[in-house]
C-alpha cells in the first residue's frame, strides 16, 4: 500500500504523519493518537458515532479516507473543553439529561458544535435537521435537542 | 448538608462527565501491547453438515498466530440450555454461525486468512419458520433434547423442534368460553429484529498456563458469564475473571456470550496472549442476538358488559438455532399472556421454538412486548364486537389490589386503572374522534396497557467499604447500561450515609473482587441492589456504633446511629463528613459494610403444570399509553404526534432517569411499530446494515412524549421503588396499532405497520366498501 504524508491540526495542535493511503480518518484519530472518544458504530457513515469536526463542519470520519484530511482543521470531542472545563454543550447535555449509554454522544456534541459554528441560535427544527444523521438508540432524542437548544442560549464563548 | 436527602433528587448520572468528554472507557477502546486480533470464518448455510475444514492456506498468511475449530474445542455452553459450541462442530445451525476463528498480528491479516479457509459442507434442509419447525417430520436443529443439560423450568419435547414448551392454566377455560356471550380472536406477529446498540459486540480474551482465564467484556452480567465459562471450561469459578467495560447499549443484546467464546477459544492456544475481536455492523445483525420472530394467537371471550370470562393464548417465540434465554422469555411471555385483566379462566401454551435462523435471545420486554402486542390489540376488536370504549374495556377487566393474577397470585402495589386514567386525561381521550386535518391526513388515538413481572427468584449483594475521610466506594457486581442504575445506588447509598454524592465511588465491575449479582436484566436492579446496598449502608452505621462506642467508652446501645450520624448519651456526636476529625476510625477496625438480598424467602414455586403459586414473582410492573397519531392516506405514512406513557415506578429514587427510560423506550417501540425488521431471503438477511435496516433517527420520534410518574410504593422495594428499564417499550406498539385501526378501519396483524401495508389496508377496506350488494 503506497504510504502518503498528511499534516494537519488536530484538537488546535499541528501534526504530521505517514500512513498508507486506505486508512480511514476515524483509524487515524484513534489508532495512531489514542483518541478513543471517537467512535465506530456502523464503518458506512450511516450512524453518525464518528462524527468529528473538520473546518468546523461535521464530517463521518469512518468513511472518509484520512488523506482527505490534509491541510485541514480536525476536531474530535476530546477538543471541546477548554482550561479544563466543560464547553456550553457539554455542560447542557449533563444539565437536561440527554447522556445515557454515552456511545454516541461523542459524535451527537461533534455535529451539534457543528450546527451551533454555522448557526449559534438554531430552532427546534434546525436543531433536529442537524442531528438528523446521529442515531440514538437509548435517549429518544429530545433531550439531546433540549440540550443543544440550551446551549445555543448561554453566553460565553462556544 | 450532611442530613441532604438524595431520594427523590434528579442527580446528574455520574458518569455522564466521562461520557461527554470522550473519557469512558469502552472495551474497543482498550488495547495490550503486542495483542493479536481475531477474525471469524462463517457458515455459508443455515444448516449443513461440516465435512472438512482445510486451514493449510490460513496457516500461510502472514501474521496468523493461532487458528481454532469447533473439533479443536469440542465444547458448550448455555445459560438455561447447554446447547451452544464455542464454535461449530459436527453441523452448523444457522447462516453465520463461526465455524473456525483466527488470531493475528493485525486485523488486516485475521481478515485475509478468513478468506483462505477450505470447508466443505453437506447441505441439510433448513428450518426457517416456526410453523414449519412445529410440522410433522421437520428436520431437526436438535437431534436429542436429553443430551443437553437443561434448567428445570423448561420443558423441551422429545423428538421435535420444540425447545419449550410452557403452560398455564386457571380455572376452565371450555366453561368460560361457553358462559361468553362475545368470543372474539386473532393472530398478531412481529418479525425477527435486532437491538443495534451502537457499539458492536467486542470483547478481549488472556488465558494463562495456570488455567486462569480472563475476559475484558461489555457484557451485561458478569457473574452470568463467569458461571457458564466455568461450567464449559471446567474451571473452578476463581479461575474466571470478566473485567466489564462501559457498555454502549444493550437492551438484552449484551447478556448473552457471543464474540467472547470465540477469542477465548484463540486465547487458549497462545497462552499468556491477549485476543481482541470486535464485531463489524454485518456480524452484529449475522451473530449476535437478535428478537426471534413471534407469532401469538389470541382468543377472548366476554359477556355483553364487556366482563372477560375466558382467554386462551397460543404463542410461537423463535429462538432460533441456540435456546439461550428463549424458554425464560417463553416463561415471562406464558406469564404475563393474559394481560392485566381479571379473567376467571385461562389457559396458555408458549412453544420456544429452534430454527436455523438467527439466535432469537432477550430483548427489552422480554417477550411481555410481543405478548401485549397482540392481546392489547385483540382488547380493541373485543371493544369493537361489543361497541364500547376500548378505555373502558380495559377498565371494566383491570386489575386492582386484591385481584388473583393468571398465576394465581393475590396482588398488591398494582396501578393498571390508574396508569389507564392517567393517560388517557393526558391524551384526552373523551375527544378521540377522528379528525380530518386541511391537508386530509386521519387523526386517530389508541391506547393500550400491560402487566410485566421481574424475574423470581433471584439474589444481588453489595459491598460498601468506608474510608478515614467519609467517602465511601460501593461495590455491586450489576451492569451500568446507560439507565443510571450506578448513580440510583449511590444516591441511596449517600442517602443512608447522610454524605454527599461526591462521596460515593462506584467501582468498575469485575468479578475478581466485586460482590455477586445474578443478572442485569428484567429491570431489576433498582429493586435487588438498592436493597442489598441499603443493608450495606446500613452495616456501615452499626459498625461504627461500635467503633463509637470504643471510642467513647459507653455501652454500644446507648448510642443513636441515624442516616450518617452517630449520637451519644453525653451528647458526643459525629457525622460521616466529619469523620476523620473525630477519629472513631483510627487503628480500629476497618469498617466494610455488607448487604445481600435474594427474593427465595418470599417466592412460592410453580405447580409444574398450572403454573399456579401464591406468590412467583417479587413484583409486577404496571403501566399503560395513549397515542395520536396522524395518517396519510396517500403515503400510508403514519407520523406519531404524541405519546402520553404512565408507568408505575414505585419510588422515582432520580425522576430524570425514569423519564430517560421510559423517553427512550418509547422511541424503541415506535421503531418496532412502524420501521424495523430484518428482512430475508431464504436463510440470507438482506438488510444487514444501518443503511437498511432503519432504526428511528430524530425525524422518526413522535413530536411529544408526555411522561407521568406514579409512584405507587413497593412494601419490599428500597423507599418503595420497583423497576422502569423495560415498561416503556411494552405498550407503544399495541396503542399506535390501536389508533391506525381507529384511522383506517382496518388492523394489520404483523409489524412493522410500514406505508405500504397501511396502503395495502386502505385498498383492502374501499375494496370492501365499493364491493357490489348482491
Amino acid at each position: 500500500m503506497k504510504e502518503i504524508e498528511l499534516r494537519f491540526r488536530l484538537n488546535g495542535e499541528e501534526q504530521r504523519l505517514t500512513v498508507p493511503s486506505n486508512v480511514t480518518l476515524l483509524h487515524v484519530i484513534r489508532e495512531h493518537f489514542g483518541l478513543m472518544g471517537t467512535k465506530e458504530g456502523c464503518g458506512e457513515g450511516e450512524c453518525g458515532a464518528c462524527t468529528v469536526l473538520m473546518d468546523g463542519r461535521p464530517v463521518t470520519s469512518c468513511i472518509i479516507l484520512a488523506e482527505e484530511a490534509d491541510r485541514h482543521d480536525i476536531m474530535t470531542v476530546e477538543g471541546l473543553m477548554k482550561d479544563g472545563k466543560l464547553n456550553r454543550l457539554q455542560q447542557a447535555f449533563l444539565d437536561e439529561g440527554a447522556v445515557q449509554c454515552g456511545y454516541c454522544i461523542p459524535g451527537m456534541l461533534m455535529s451539534a458544535q457543528g450546527l451551533l459554528n454555522e448557526n449559534p441560535h438554531p430552532t427546534s427544527q434546525e436543531i433536529r435537521k442537524g442531528i438528523e444523521g446521529n442515531i440514538c438508540r437509548c435517549t429518544g432524542y429530545n433531550r439531546i435537542v433540549n440540550a443543544i437548544h440550551k446551549a445555543s442560549q448561554d453566553e460565553g464563548d462556544s | 448538608m450532611s442530613q441532604k436527602n438524595h431520594i427523590g433528587e434528579s442527580v446528574t448520572h455520574i458518569d455522564a462527565w466521562d461520557k461527554v468528554t470522550g473519557s469512558a472507557v469502552y472495551c474497543g477502546d482498550m488495547s495490550f501491547l503486542h495483542q493479536l486480533y481475531g477474525a471469524v470464518y462463517r457458515s455459508p448455510f443455515s444448516h449443513a453438515k461440516i465435512i472438512t475444514i482445510d486451514l493449510a492456506e490460513v496457516w500461510k498468511t502472514p501474521g496468523v498466530k493461532a487458528v481454532v475449530t469447533g473439533e479443536d474445542f469440542p465444547r458448550l455452553y448455555g445459560q438455561y440450555v447447554v446447547d451452544q459450541p464455542f464454535l461449530a462442530f459436527g453441523k452448523v445451525r444457522f447462516k453465520g454461525e463461526p465455524v473456525v476463528a483466527i488470531a493475528a498480528d493485525t486485523p488486516e491479516s485475521a481478515a485475509e486468512a478468513v478468506k483462505k479457509v477450505h470447508a466443505v459442507f453437506e447441505e441439510l434442509p433448513a428450518v426457517l419458520d416456526v410453523y414449519e419447525a412445529v410440522a410433522e417430520g421437520a428436520p431437526l436443529v436438535h437431534d436429542d433434547w436429553s443430551k443437553y443439560s437443561v434448567a428445570d423450568f423448561i420443558r423441551p419435547e422429545p423428538g421435535t423442534n420444540i425447545c419449550d414448551h410452557f403452560q398455564l392454566s386457571k380455572g376452565d377455560m371450555d366453561a368460560g368460553f361457553r358462559e361468553a356471550d362475545v368470543i372474539d380472536e386473532g393472530e398478531f406477529s412481529t418479525p425477527m429484529i435486532q437491538h443495534v446498540t451502537i457499539e458492536t459486540h467486542c470483547a478481549i480474551a488472556q488465558c494463562l498456563n495456570d488455567g486462569t482465564v480472563n475476559v475484558w467484556s461489555p457484557c451485561q452480567s458478569p457473574f452470568a458469564m463467569r458461571d457458564q465459562l466455568a461450567a464449559a471450561l471446567k474451571l473452578p469459578l476463581r479461575k474466571v475473571r470478566v473485567i466489564a467495560s462501559s457498555i454502549g447499549g444493550a437492551f438484552g443484546g449484551k447478556n448473552e456470550m457471543r464474540v467472547e467464546p470465540i477469542v477465548i477459544a484463540l486465547a487458549m492456544k497462545v497462552p499468556g496472549k491477549h485476543v481482541k475481536l470486535v464485531f463489524t455492523r454485518e456480524e452484529e445483525f449475522l451473530s449476535s442476538v437478535v428478537r426471534g420472530e413471534s407469532s401469538v394467537k389470541v382468543k377472548l371471550g366476554a359477556k355483553n358488559d364487556g366482563t372477560l370470562t375466558a382467554v386462551k393464548v397460543e404463542t410461537y417465540l423463535d429462538t432460533g438455532a441456540y435456546a439461550t434465554t428463549g424458554p425464560r422469555v417463553n416463561f415471562i411471555a406464558g406469564f404475563a399472556s393474559s394481560g392485566p385483566y381479571v379473567v376467571p379462566n385461562i389457559k396458555v401454551d408458549g412453544y420456544c421454538v429452534s430454527t436455523t435462523r438467527q439466535i432469537g435471545s432477550s430483548f427489552r420486554g422480554f417477550g411481555v412486548s410481543e405478548i401485549a402486542w397482540a392481546y392489547e390489540s385483540q382488547m380493541d376488536c373485543l371493544a369493537k364486537r361489543l361497541k364500547m370504549d376500548p378505555l373502558d374495556l380495559r377498565m371494566k377487566n383491570a386489575v386492582e389490589d386484591g385481584s388473583i393474577s393468571a398465576t394465581g397470585e393475590r396482588l398488591f402495589s398494582v396501578s393498571a386503572k390508574q396508569c389507564l386514567q392517567a393517560v388517557a386525561d393526558a391524551i384526552d381521550w373523551k375527544n378521540r374522534d377522528p379528525v380530518i386535518t386541511p391537508e386530509g391526513k386521519i387523526r386517530t388515538k389508541g391506547i393500550a396497557t400491560f402487566m410485566k413481572p421481574t424475574g423470581t427468584p433471584s439474589n444481588s449483594s453489595a459491598v460498601v467499604r468506608l474510608n478515614d475521610d467519609g467517602t465511601v466506594n460501593v461495590m455491586i457486581g450489576g451492569m451500568e447500561m446507560g439507565q443510571s442504575m450506578t448513580t440510583v445506588i449511590a444516591q441511596m447509598v449517600a442517602h443512608e450515609l447522610g454524605i454527599s454524592m461526591d462521596s460515593v465511588e462506584m467501582t468498575p465491575v469485575d468479578t475478581e473482587y466485586c460482590p455477586f449479582e445474578k443478572h442485569s436484566s428484567a429491570s431489576r436492579l433498582t429493586f435487588h441492589i438498592g436493597n442489598a446496598a441499603v443493608r450495606a449502608a446500613k452495616d456501615v452505621m452499626e459498625q461504627l456504633r461500635r467503633l463509637a462506642a470504643i471510642a467513647w467508652n459507653v455501652d454500644p446501645r446507648a448510642i443513636k446511629a441515624g442516616r450518617g450520624e452517630l449520637t451519644g448519651p453525653g451528647g458526643q456526636s459525629v457525622t460521616l463528613p466529619e469523620l476523620r476529625k473525630a477519629s472513631i476510625l483510627r487503628d480500629q477496625d476497618p469498617v466494610i459494610g455488607k448487604g445481600a438480598y435474594s427474593t427465595s424467602d418470599i417466592y412460592v414455586p410453580l405447580d409444574p403444570v398450572t403454573r399456579q403459586s401464591a406468590r412467583p414473582m417479587i413484583y409486577w410492573m404496571w403501566g399503560a399509553q395513549a397515542v395520536e397519531i396522524e395518517v396519510d392516506p396517500e403515503t400510508g405514512k403514519i407520523q406519531v404526534l404524541k405519546v402520553a406513557a404512565a408507568h408505575d415506578v414505585g419510588r422515582a429514587i432520580n425522576p430524570v432517569a425514569c423519564y430517560q427510560q421510559i423517553e427512550g423506550a418509547v422511541s424503541m417501540g415506535v421503531g418496532h411499530a412502524l420501521i424495523e425488521e430484518m428482512i430475508f431471503d431464504g436463510g440470507d438477511i438482506l438488510n444487514a446494515n444501518m443503511v437498511d435496516y432503519k432504526v428511528p433517527t430524530i425525524a422518526d420520534i413522535p413530536l411529544e412524549t408526555q411522561v407521568i410518574l406514579i409512584e405507587n410504593g413497593h412494601p419490599e422495594g428500597p423507599y418503595g421503588a420497583k423497576g422502569i428499564g423495560e415498561p416503556g417499550i411494552i405498550p407503544t406498539v399495541p396503542a399506535i396499532g390501536n389508533a391506525l385501526c381507529e384511522a383506517i378501519g382496518e388492523r394489520i396483524h404483523r409489524l412493522p405497520m410500514k406505508p405500504e401495508k397501511v396502503l395495502e389496508a386502505l385498498k383492502k377496506r374501499s375494496e370492501h366498501c365499493h364491493a357490489p350488494t348482491i
